[in-house]
This record gives C-alpha cells, structure tokens and sequence, in this order.
C-alpha cells in the first residue's frame, strides 16, 4: 500500500490521492459520534472574573481585597462626619448597617456580572463589550463612592441625625466645596498667567471675580475644569477692562473665550442646566 | 489483510486528525499572536509609563525586559484574555499604572546643538521680558543688554536637551516640547531662574526689587493654587477633615515637589488618578486607615506638555525669533 501511494506521488497523482484520503476520512468519521463539538470546546478561551473586578475596582483593588476596601472606605466616611459633628454610637451603628446594605447592593451586582463574564467567550468581542458594559456603570459608581445621595447611607444620615448635626455637616460640605472651586479657579488662572505678564494686584482681582463667579463646582467630575472655564468666558469683558488694557487684555480674553463652546458638553454631563 | 486495515485505518485517522485539528492549531496560532500582541502592547505601556516618569527612553529598548508586576496585571492579563485590539478598544491608550522598573544606564548619546531648534522658549522668554518691563519700568538701554543676556540664556538651555539616554534620578516629570523633544528640567522655571540673574545684572537696585517682588509673589501664587488642587485631588479619594486638608495644603508647599500646573491640571482631567506626593507629606496629616485606602488608588506621574500652555498673548517680540 505504501509502494503504491509513493508511486503515484512519484507520478504526480498526489492532489487525487489526498482527495481520495479525504473522501475516505469523511466517510468513516461521520461514523463517529459528533467530534466538532469537542473540539470546539477544547478551544473556546473563558475569561476570569478577575477581568470583571479590573474593570470595576481599577487601580491597586482585585475582588479579594474588594469587600475590605469598601468596607474601609464606609469606616473612613463616618470617621469623617463623626469628625465634622460628633456621632451617637447609635447613630454610628445605623449608618454602618445602611453603608453594609449598600456595599451588599453594589457586591451582589459585582458578582452577577462575573457571572456573566464567566459564560461567554473570550474571542467573541461583541460578548465581551456587553459584559464591559455591565462594568462600567458599577466602575462608574464605585468611582464616585456608595454612599452618595441615592445610598442606603445617605437616607440613615438625613434621618438619624439632629437639624444641629445636619446643619453642621452641611456646611462643612459645602466649605469644602468652595475650597475645591477655588483650587480648580486659581489652577486656571495660573496657567492663564503662564501666558499673559500680569502683576499680583492683576492676579488677584482676576481670581476675585472667577471665584465670585464659580462659588462652587463639581470637583469630582473630569469636566470640573471646563465647568470653570465656561464660567470664566461669561465674566462680562467690563470687568475684565477693568483690570487688563491692550495686549494682556486681548490675550485674557480669549483665553475665556476658548471656554465657550462646552456648554452643550457641560449640560450633557449634567453639570450644568441648559438654561443655565 | 488485517495489517493493511490496520495501516488504511491509521492513515485515514492520521489524516482526519489533521483535519480536525486544523482550527485548533489555528486558534492557538491566533491566540499566540495575541498573546505576543498583549505583551508588546504591555512593552509599549511600560514604555508610556517609562517616559512619564523619565526612565522612557532606556525601557522602551527593553521590551522583552520584566515589567512591572502592577502594570503587567492591568495591561497584559487583560491583552491576554481579550486581545490588545479589544483591550486597548475598551481601556484606551497611553495611561498606564505609575511603577517604574530601575533605570538602565547606558551611554550617553550627546546630541548635537546644531540639530536642536530652541525657539520654541523665545516666547515664554519674551513674556518675561515683558513682566521685567511692565513692572520694573526698565530703559531701552537696559532692556538691549537684557534681551542679549536672555538670548544667550535660551541658547545655553541646550543642556536640557540633551545627552539623550542620561538617567534621571528618582520619579521625576519629563516636560515635552515641540516634535516631542524632551526636556530633563522644568523650562518655566529656568527661564524665570535666568531672568532674575540678568534681571539683577541690568537693572538697579529698586527695580530689581519690584520684578523679584512679583515674580516671588507669583512663585507664591502658583505654589498656592498647586497645593490646593493637590489637596482636592486626595478629597476625591479619601474624606479629609478641614484641618487636615489645610496641614495637607501647608505641607504640599513646604514640600520641594517635581510637580508643575502644567502636569496637574491632568489629573484634574483623570479624577481616578492620583499624584504621588512623599510619604513626609502625607505622614504627619493621615491616618493609618486613610494612608491604606490610599494605598490602593492608582498612582501615577503624568508627563507634561509645553504646548498646553495657550499661547494667547501676542506682546512685543523682544527678542526676534
């Protein structure tokens, strides 16, 4: 049998004789019991629930140390209103109960999307861009922190604490939050002065009427920046005037300027209103 | 008969198998591509993350090298998994975990002035120029002897260009110019470090001291607003007490930090990032509990760029070009 096929692909018979060797494959393998399907096995790649918790936590956090860093985090936020107003331990006891609840919510969904991300296949990128979708909101959220104003937290905070405790912690939150708008505010300007010579009395009743016009702002946002400078474009030119003449002037202004087409981003990110 | 069976059944079997297992071999082919795909875009993030902190251009030869074990699991486990082109697709590019890999020394490439166009500082250097003037009402004849210092300055400012391959000691930031050139100092502090020395040259004594005067009130200012932003970039991460929030802010600025407007306004821009600030900054001010959590947020040294210094101010050109 061999003397032969090697005579017949001495003759150049050899494309019929692998035709022929395939014909006969086909033949005796549709004998056998579906092989495809094992195969297919074999091959198709999982992805690790590890990958979701990269999407999720980012940073230094896998989902082992996960369920410690949030707990952490609703220790260091009671330490810091506990800090800003002294806290009963009774009131400590219902906000940690609540802040567990919301670490429970935000947990459960973590591992329903691991779940998923188990289940599909690793080469088909439309599944795993479903399964990143599922992330990112969650990213998104522990980004931002659970226990923000729709949390569990939040609520036993409005409701376990006195008008006096409240009111204290408000306006701590709100102090913070002009300290933040004026980080954001002489950041601009200074690199605005990078660019413009301008004396410190300029710099200073330039940063004057900025904070006056941007008391507060959303620090955490990625547009925090172009929050500010939009506020920045609409200082009217008189006041301006009042401060720069001639080129430094010019130069101020259209650095404001620059800051005025990200209206429509600004109302699209929900930071600002369109009205506004 | 029964040996020639047994031979047909093997061939055909031997065949099949082949076959069969053609997309197996494929897909590993395909997985291996990936795979070496994922550990050139890992390369080529520790190269990033090399040349946001200083240490580019020795790492980006060293590809094949280890790579830090933080960067390897966010860029590699997943370029393995799902492939670079899907990875970079969700993830994007360019931002990489801050841990650097020891700088190679090798030696120094010295780079010839002739090829290396400095005009790209004669504005910045002219806008001091300007400040010089507006606030110290300096002569014409003043102003000549100082627009030739300056111009001799920026020339001599060579030396931060070049040798390429020099090691850059610690974590440091890498200021970019134009076309990528890369500065190993910051170049807004040495044009104001060259201008206060021909500023005290040429000017007399009270004029001299109106253009310091403004220029430490400035140093202040941007200090200031650094070590505020610095403080709001750790509010987002870790609650801070008022108080500590204000130590945090005197700290920053007691602090010699390698940190300009220029590359914080990045992270303002990236809130899940964080500056690293030195541990004898944050020591005295943190509590163990917030210094861990900390711990645990992704610390990163941005590169900067010149150009995101706007360049609005169309003032005289004191010096030429």
């Amino acid at each position: 049998m061999d003397r032969q096929m090697t005579t017949l692909l001495r003759q150049g018979r050899g494309p019929q004789v692998v035709v022929s060797a395939c014909l006969l494959a086909v033949g005796i393998l549709s004998l056998l019991p579906a092989p495809q399907a094992s195969a297919q096995v074999a091959v198709r790649r999982q992805l690790s629930e590890t990958q979701f918790d990269s999407w999720v936590f980012q940073g230094n956090i896998n989902g082992k140390t996960a369920d410690k860093a949030i707990e952490q985090r609703l220790e260091l936020q009671l330490d810091y209103l506990n800090a800003m107003s002294p806290l009963t331990d009774e009131q400590k006891a219902m906000m940690r109960l609540a802040g567990e609840g919301d670490i429970k919510r935000f947990m459960r969904k973590v591992r329903y999307g691991r779940k998923v991300l188990k289940t599909i296949d690793a080469s088909d990128n439309q599944a795993v861009s479903q399964a990143y979708q599922l992330a990112r909101p969650l990213a998104q959220q522990f980004e931002k922190g659970l226990f923000g104003e729709t949390s569990l937290f939040h609520k036993a905070f409005l409701a376990n604490l006195s008008e006096e405790q409240s009111s204290a912690v408000q306006s701590a939150i709100e102090e913070q939050e002009r300290a933040d708008a004026r980080a954001i505010n002489h950041m601009l300007l200074a690199m605005v002065r990078r660019d413009v010579p301008m004396t410190q009395e300029q710099y200073g009743k330039l940063t004057d009427l900025l904070d006056e016009a941007v008391p507060r702002c959303p620090s955490k946002s990625n547009y925090a920046l172009y929050y500010v400078g939009y506020f920045f474009s609409r200082v009217p030119d008189k006041a301006l005037e009042e401060i720069f003449e001639g080129e430094e002037l010019a130069a101020v202004k259209k650095h404001a300027n620059r800051y005025q087409g990200y209206k429509n981003m600004l109302v699209s990110q929900g930071l600002m209103k369109d009205d506004e | 008969m029964s040996c020639q069976r047994f031979r047909l059944a093997f061939l055909t079997s031997s065949f099949a198998l082949l076959v069969f297992s053609q997309p197996a071999f494929a897909q590993a082919q395909a997985a291996a591509i990936q795979v070496e795909a994922a550990v050139q875009a890992e390369a080529a993030g520790a190269a990033d993350e090399g040349a946001a902190d200083g240490h580019g251009e020795e790492e980006a030869d060293e590809k094949d090298e280890k790579v830090d074990g933080a960067a390897k699991k966010q860029a590699g486990d997943i370029g393995n998994e799902i492939g670079r082109d899907m990875a970079r697709a969700i993830f994007g590019f360019g931002i990489r975990p801050a841990v650097v890999a020891p700088a190679r020394v090798r030696p120094a490439v010295k780079v010839d002035p002739k090829d290396v166009d400095l005009t790209f500082l004669t504005p910045h250097i002219n806008r001091e120029l300007s400040l010089i003037h507006q606030v110290s009402d300096a002569k014409p004849e003043q102003m000549d002897k100082m627009i030739e210092a300056a111009t001799k300055a920026r020339d001599a400012m060579i030396d931060m260009v070049g040798p390429r391959n020099r090691a850059i000691p610690g974590k440091r930031i890498v200021m970019y110019g134009p076309n990528s050139i890369r500065l190993y100092a910051n170049p807004f502090e040495r044009i104001r470090k060259d201008a206060m020395t021909y500023a005290k040259e040429h000017l007399d004594i009270d004029q001299f001291e109106a253009y310091s005067k403004e220029a430490k009130a400035r140093e202040d200012a941007e200090k200031e607003a650094l070590a505020q932003t610095y403080a709001m970039l750790y509010q987002r991460h870790i609650p801070l007490t008022k108080e500590q929030r204000q130590a945090l802010v005197d700290n920053i600025k007691k602090a010699d930090l390698d940190a300009d407007l220029v590359n914080v306004q990045v992270y303002v821009q990236n809130p899940r990032y964080l500056p690293q600030l030195p541990e004898e900054v944050t020591e005295s001010v943190l509590t163990k509990t917030q210094r861990e959590a900390l711990s645990r947020a992704s610390r990163v040294i941005f590169s900067s760029q010149m150009q995101t210094v706007m360049m609005n101010y169309q003032g005289k050109k004191w010096i030429a070009k």
